[in-house]
């Protein structure tokens, strides 16, 4: 895949169900210093033609930390595959524009790195749009990676070979186990999930929600007959700002050459 | 279950909710090693699956509905059990052939596996601080604790819970009558499995520490330390037996399906606002009325009959963050000043041992707006030094922390709760 920016809008209108009360969102803290004693909106100019100035945020407020972690899952589901887990490390620098019948836009700066090797990081720019209007549409994502994220070819290919030479189909449960446990063997599968359900997280999100992949409960691979591997997982979602367990279904297509594609994926139903 | 032909590997199987209609599996012992024998129907039972009676087995477990998991994918290449830990990433190809499993490595193992049951410690010097523990095994450590420390330990019962389970707390005192005190409550929410086991963690380090130590030494000249480490009980058990992710109480209303309250939404200070919701079934639903839950009145009965509680600090996960009041409303507390500064030493002094980040702030503009919380009706009631920490990680693992971090985990907040003890001490009011 290419390196450099790159802009993807939704790919279909999706129903979205909500994770839960919508919650109103906090106000914003006065522009400028660090966490200041009023919070408050940021100075709009008398005449608004346009976006307003981009204001400063401090990193700490979970406003700019949703987007973060939007941005993260997004370009775990781009770049993300068996063998790399890229995950937000830390939000260095956040500014946000409200842009007048558009919605709100985050410029962030932040630091990335790899469930697989937390020394390895990567420095990263992203803008975020969050649509006002239709509140049906994933937000717009636009990603720079500076420098070159860890070359894993020869691990993607290595479990590639090894899911390919099953005689059995891959079954597991419960990745991570109640204790954190991921056996090694099942690391690749759930970096894999790790990068598909940045695609379900990037669909579903909004300003008053923040993802997570907490579990996979079920993976199954599912045969084919053509060069793509393919599994069926059920994953939990953990949504921080509601603190709901959200079961997601998802199927899951990977190839080495060809990335992570989630053609199909469901909410199910949660328990009581 | 992988596998790798020409390795002879040993893949592990476990059956963690057997169903009581399919008791038995027909092979005979001879075939099977097992590591956790079969003691009756509806116990688990771990065994050591040789590769060739793996398909077999697990053919017969998928046609008869027993559910089991892998333990351990290839016994003789695995470090894991118990202690967790990531495990280092599987890389390397087939190649090396060995022709049995070395034996020390399979007892290693299966005692790694087996300090995973309930095996109790006969003291608190045998106890494993790098596992998980259930309810049984963290209550029957606080025993051993009092027995162990009785001119330091006492623990006090402050109330029961819904499934009439008591709830303990253990004093730390070095004499006094009614000395001004600090509170600790780990495992409010009951999948915040880090905490409950680093409150353990403290209570050992308190006894540990409370000579030698010199700032805990003259915090405890002073003041007395409260620790709540199993703060949700019924909660708990049922993040061991039924749902890992079960977060709120397990209170029963009719009227609704749904079970429990958030017991960091039904606190008396802010109640029913935006930031709690209304919903029975809703992870932060907030209850019928502020302090319906016993788990919540008991602590409430307790700071208004102490009386002279000066630090009050709630510990939850995950997220990393170190949180003051208020949750409920924008407006800030009057000594926010303060409070921002004294939690910028904390996370730094946080930081300095293992380098975790943790980002810090009022409850509504770091994470989100909470109505009826904590420490928001502990600041309003008058003890000024009120903070939530969220411990680790950030969303890797999230709740499903891997067991080798606890100590780590519970060895950096410690810093941070040393610090807020001690300006607390220097700053009596």
């Amino acid at each position: 895949m290419l390196g450099g920016a790159t802009v993807v809008r939704r790919r279909r209108r999706r129903r979205r169900a909500a994770p839960g009360p919508l919650l109103p969102t906090p106000p914003l803290p006065a522009a400028g210093g660090d966490s200041p004693a009023v919070p408050g909106r940021p100075p709009r100019p008398s005449m608004s033609q346009g976006p307003s100035p981009a204001a400063e945020l401090p990193p700490s407020h979970c406003l700019p930390g949703r987007a973060a972690a939007l941005a993260a899952a997004f370009i775990a589901w781009r770049r993300g595959s068996p063998g790399r887990g890229p995950a937000l490390r830390a939000l260095s620098r956040a500014r946000r524009q409200d842009i007048d019948d558009v919605g709100h836009k985050y410029h962030l700066e932040f630091v990335l790195e790899d469930i697989f090797e937390k020394d390895s990081t990567v420095n990263c720019t992203a803008e975020v749009l969050y649509h006002l209007g239709n509140k049906n549409a994933a937000p717009d994502v636009q990603f720079t990676i500076e420098g070159e994220l860890k070359n894993t070819d020869e691990a993607d290919n290595l479990f590639y070979n090894r899911i390919k030479s099953l005689k059995n189909e891959l079954v597991a449960e419960n990745v991570p186990d109640s204790y954190g446990n991921v056996p090694p063997e099942m690391e690749p599968i759930r970096a894999l999930a790790w990068a598909a359900s940045g695609y379900v997280i990037w669909q579903n999100s909004t300003e008053n929600t923040k993802y997570q992949l907490a579990q996979i409960k079920h993976v199954k691979q599912v045969k084919r007959s053509d060069e793509y591997l393919e599994f069926d997982y059920k994953i939990l979602l953990h949504e921080n700002v509601s603190q709901e367990i959200i079961p997601w279904q998802m199927t899951v297509l990977w190839h080495p050459q060809h990335g992570t594609e989630v053609t199909q994926n469901s909410r199910q139903p949660q328990h009581v | 279950m992988m596998s790798r032909g020409g390795r002879g590997e040993v893949p592990w199987v476990d059956n963690p909710r057997p169903d009581p209609a399919h008791p038995h599996l027909i092979f005979s012992p001879s075939q099977l090693d097992f590591w956790l024998a079969p003691r009756g129907t509806g116990d688990p039972v771990d065994v050591r699956v040789p590769f060739p009676s793996l398909q077999p087995l697990k053919a017969h477990l998928e046609a008869n509905g027993i559910p089991y998991s892998i333990m351990i994918e290839d016994v003789q290449v695995s470090g894991g059990g118990g202690s967790g830990g990531r495990g280092s990433r599987h890389g390397g190809g087939g190649g090396l052939t060995l022709p049995r499993v070395p034996q020390a490595l399979v007892d290693r193992e299966q005692m790694q596996m087996l300090r995973r049951r309930r095996v109790l410690p006969l003291s608190t010097d045998a106890f494993d601080y790098s596992s998980y523990h259930n309810l049984d095994e963290i209550y029957a450590f606080m025993d051993l604790l009092v027995a162990e420390n009785p001119n330091l330990v006492s623990k006090l019962e402050i109330g029961r819970t819904t499934e009439n389970r008591p709830l303990y707390v253990l004093k730390f005192s070095k004499g006094g009558t009614n000395r001004p005190a600090i509170w600790i409550d780990t495992g409010i929410h009951s999948r915040e499995w880090v905490t409950h086991a680093s409150g353990v963690w403290f209570a050992k380090k308190i006894v540990q520490d409370q000579e030698k130590d010199e700032g805990l030494a003259s915090i405890l000249d002073q003041m007395d330390i409260f620790l709540e480490i199993v703060t949700n009980p019924d909660g708990f058990v049922f993040t061991h037996t039924t749902n890992r992710m079960w977060r709120k109480t397990r209170s029963k209303r009719s009227g609704s399906l749904c079970v429990g309250v958030d017991p960091n939404r039904n606190w008396d200070a802010g109640f029913g606002g935006s930031g709690s919701s209304s919903n029975p079934c809703s992870e932060t639903y907030r209850g019928p009325y502020a302090d319906s839950e016993p788990e919540v009145e008991a602590i409430v009965n307790f700071v208004k009959n102490h009386g002279n509680i000066k630090a009050f600090i709630s510990i939850h996960s995950y997220s990393q963050l170190l949180l003051y009041p208020y949750g409920y409303t924008t407006t800030p507390v009057p000594d926010k000043e303060e409070l921002h500064q004294l939690a910028k030493e904390a996370v730094a002094a946080l930081s300095s041992l293992y380098g975790t980040t943790y980002k810090y702030g009022s409850i509504i503009s770091t994470i989100y707006q909470a109505s009826g919380g904590t420490i928001d009706w502990t600041y309003n009631q008058g003890i000024k030094y009120s903070f939530t920490f969220e411990l680790r990680d950030t969303g890797r693992y999230g709740f499903l922390l891997p067991a080798s971090q606890i100590v780590p985990t519970a060895q950096e907040t410690w810093l941070a709760l040393k610090v807020i003890m001690r300006h607390t001490r220097e700053h009596l009011y």
